[in-house]
C-alpha cells in the first residue's frame, strides 16, 4: 500500500483508538464512543440523510444567490468604476458583519424555515466571491484587451470571450473557499430559524445537545462535514472539467 | 515630412501626444509618411515610442492633436491586423478557435477563412491544439494567422522576433518573409534591430530622441528577397552600417 494511504489511515486508527479510549473512561453524554454514534446513526438513518439534504441544499442554494450576486456586482464593478465607487465600500461593511448576529434579525424579516438558512448562507458566501470576480473580470492582460478593442469587440463580447474565461480560475478559487463557508452560514441560520419541521442538520445538532444525545449531536456534525465536504469535491470537479485542457493547476507539470 | 511624395502613403501628421503624468511629450508635431503596399520597419531604442506610433496606427490611441491619414486603407473593422509582441493566444482556445476570434467578433462563420491563414503559416496540422502545447515559434505563428485571417489592408507587427532564440527568430522571419511576398498588405514592423529591419523590410525608418523624431528614412536596396537569408550580404551589411550609425 503507498505511504499516500498508509500514513492518513495509521493516524485514523490511532484517533479512533484514542476516542474509544477516552469514551470508555468518560459518561457518554460527554463522549459517546465511535460504536454510540453508529448507533446513533442506524437508529434513524433516514433522518439524519434528509436533514442533510435540506441543508445541503439550502447551503447550495445561498452559494448560487452568493455567487449571482457577486459576479453581477463584479462585471457591474468593471463596467462602472462609480458603482465600485460607491457599493464597495458597503460590500466589505456587509462582510463584517458577523452572520451569528445577523441571523436573528433575518428570522424577523423571513420568519422560520428554510429562507433563513439560504439567507444567511448567501451572505456569508457573498463577498469572497465577489472579490474572486472583482479580481478575475480585472485581472485581464491588457493586451489581450487591446487585441479586442482593436476588433472593436461589443463589451458583451469583451465579457464572454475574454474576461469571463479569463476570470474563471479566480473564480472557482472563490467557489472552493465559499463552498465550506455555505455549510457553516446554512447552519447557522437553522441555528436560530428552524423548527424541525421537517429536521435539518442545524436542528439537530441543538436538539440533541440539549436533551443529553451526544452520540447524535457527533452523528450531525459528521454529516454536517461531509456535506461540506462533498460540496468542495463537487466545485473541485467542475474546477477540473472546465479548466482542464488549458490551465496549468489541471495540467501537472509545464513542458 | 520625411517620405515619399505620394497620394498613396500613410501619414501620421503633426501629432502630438502626451501620456498622463508624463513629464514632457512623447511626440509633438511628429510626422511621417509610409508607403502603401510595402513592407516598412521603423526602428530605434527601447522605450522610445516606436509601439506607440504602431498603436497610433491601430487606433488604439487617438493621438491629442494632429492626424492619423491610413489613405482610406483600413477603416473598417478587421481591415487592420496586429500581431502583438507577445503571441497573446487566448489559452482557453484551440488554435483554430484562436485564429477564428476575429472573424468571430464580426460575427462571420468562415472555418474555410481560418484554414486559409493556418494553412498560409504552415500550421494546419496543429489546428486542434491549446497554445500550451506549441513551441514559442508556433505560437507566433498563430499569432500572426489570426491577424490575417480577416485578410487586413494592414499589417501591424510590434517586434514580433524580440523574444525568441536565435534559430527560431531566423526560422520565423523566413516563414513572415514568405507570406508577405504573397500578400499585398501593406506592413509596418517595429522592432530594435537595424539588420532584421533591413532584413525584412522595403524601407527602414530610424525614430529616436524625445519628443521622437526620425532620424533617417531609407528605402531598402537588395539584391535577393526579403527574408534572412540575405544576412551575408555585403550590400546588406553596408546598409546596416550607415543606418545603425544614425541610431
Amino acid at each position: 500500500m503507498s505511504q499516500r494511504l498508509l500514513l492518513p489511515l495509521l493516524v485514523l486508527v490511532a484517533a479512533l483508538a484514542a476516542w474509544s479510549a477516552g469514551a470508555a473512561a468518560l459518561p457518554p453524554v460527554l463522549l459517546p464512543g465511535p460504536m454510540d454514534v453508529l448507533g446513533a446513526i442506524s437508529a434513524d438513518p433516514g433522518r439524519l440523510i434528509g436533514a442533510a439534504l435540506r441543508t445541503g441544499s439550502c447551503a447550495l442554494a445561498g452559494l448560487g444567490i452568493g455567487a449571482l450576486i457577486g459576479a453581477g456586482l463584479g462585471v457591474g464593478f468593471l463596467w462602472s468604476r462609480s458603482l465600485e465607487l460607491a457599493v464597495y465600500p458597503y460590500a466589505l461593511l456587509l462582510q463584517t458583519l458577523p452572520v451569528v448576529a445577523v441571523a436573528p434579525l433575518l428570522v424577523v424579516w423571513l420568519g422560520y424555515g428554510a429562507p433563513v438558512a439560504v439567507a444567511a448562507s448567501a451572505l456569508v458566501c457573498f463577498f469572497p466571491l465577489l472579490t474572486a470576480a472583482h479580481v478575475g473580470l480585472l485581472g485581464v492582460d491588457p493586451e489581450q484587451v487591446e487585441l479586442f478593442a482593436l476588433y472593436k469587440a461589443s463589451r458583451w463580447q469583451e465579457l464572454r470571450w475574454l474576461r469571463l474565461p479569463a476570470a474563471a480560475p479566480a473564480a472557482f478559487a472563490g467557489l472552493r473557499t465559499a463552498a465550506g463557508l455555505s455549510v457553516i452560514g446554512a447552519i447557522v441560520g437553522e441555528f436560530v430559524g428552524s423548527n424541525g419541521d421537517p429536521p435539518s442538520i442545524g436542528y439537530l445538532v441543538l436538539r440533541s445537545a440539549r436533551s443529553a444525545d451526544t452520540a447524535l449531536t457527533f452523528a450531525a456534525v459528521g454529516a454536517a462535514a461531509a456535506l461540506a465536504g462533498a460540496l468542495y469535491a463537487a466545485v473541485r470537479a467542475a474546477e477540473a472539467l472546465a479548466l482542464r485542457s488549458y490551465h496549468p493547476s489541471q495540467r501537472g507539470p509545464s513542458r | 515630412m520625411a517620405g515619399p511624395e505620394s497620394e498613396n502613403a500613410l501619414k501620421l501628421v503633426d501629432v502630438g501626444l502626451r501620456f498622463p503624468g508624463a513629464p514632457a511629450p512623447l511626440l509633438d508635431g511628429f510626422s511621417l509618411r509610409l508607403p502603401r503596399g510595402q513592407v516598412s520597419a521603423l526602428v530605434g531604442p527601447s522605450g522610445c515610442g516606436k509601439s506607440t506610433l504602431l498603436r497610433l496606427l491601430a487606433g488604439l490611441l487617438p493621438p491629442d492633436r494632429g492626424a492619423v491619414d491610413l489613405a482610406g486603407l483600413a477603416e473598417a473593422p478587421g481591415a487592420r491586423g496586429f500581431v502583438f509582441q507577445a503571441p497573446n493566444l487566448l489559452p482557453w482556445r484551440t488554435v483554430a478557435e484562436n485564429v477564428a476570434l476575429p472573424l468571430q467578433l464580426a460575427g462571420i462563420d468562415d472555418p474555410a477563412a481560418v484554414d486559409a491563414a493556418l494553412d498560409r503559416v504552415g500550421l494546419a496540422s496543429a489546428r486542434g491544439l491549446h497554445p500550451h502545447a506549441l513551441s514559442g515559434g508556433m505560437r507566433m505563428r498563430v499569432s500572426l494567422a489570426r491577424a490575417l485571417v480577416t485578410r487586413p489592408a494592414l499589417l501591424l507587427l510590434d517586434e514580433p522576433f524580440g523574444a525568441l532564440d536565435a534559430i527560431t527568430r531566423r526560422g520565423l522571419q523566413a516563414a513572415f518573409a514568405e507570406v508577405w511576398s504573397r500578400l499585398e498588405t501593406t506592413v509596418v514592423m517595429v522592432t530594435h534591430d537595424v539588420e532584421e529591419a533591413v532584413l525584412m523590410a522595403d524601407v527602414v525608418v530610424v525614430l529616436g530622441g524625445a519628443p521622437l523624431s526620425v532620424r533617417a528614412w531609407h528605402a531598402v536596396k537588395r539584391a535577393s528577397p526579403r527574408g534572412p537569408a540575405g544576412r551575408f550580404s555585403s550590400a546588406v551589411g553596408d546598409q546596416v552600417r550607415r543606418l545603425e550609425a544614425a541610431l
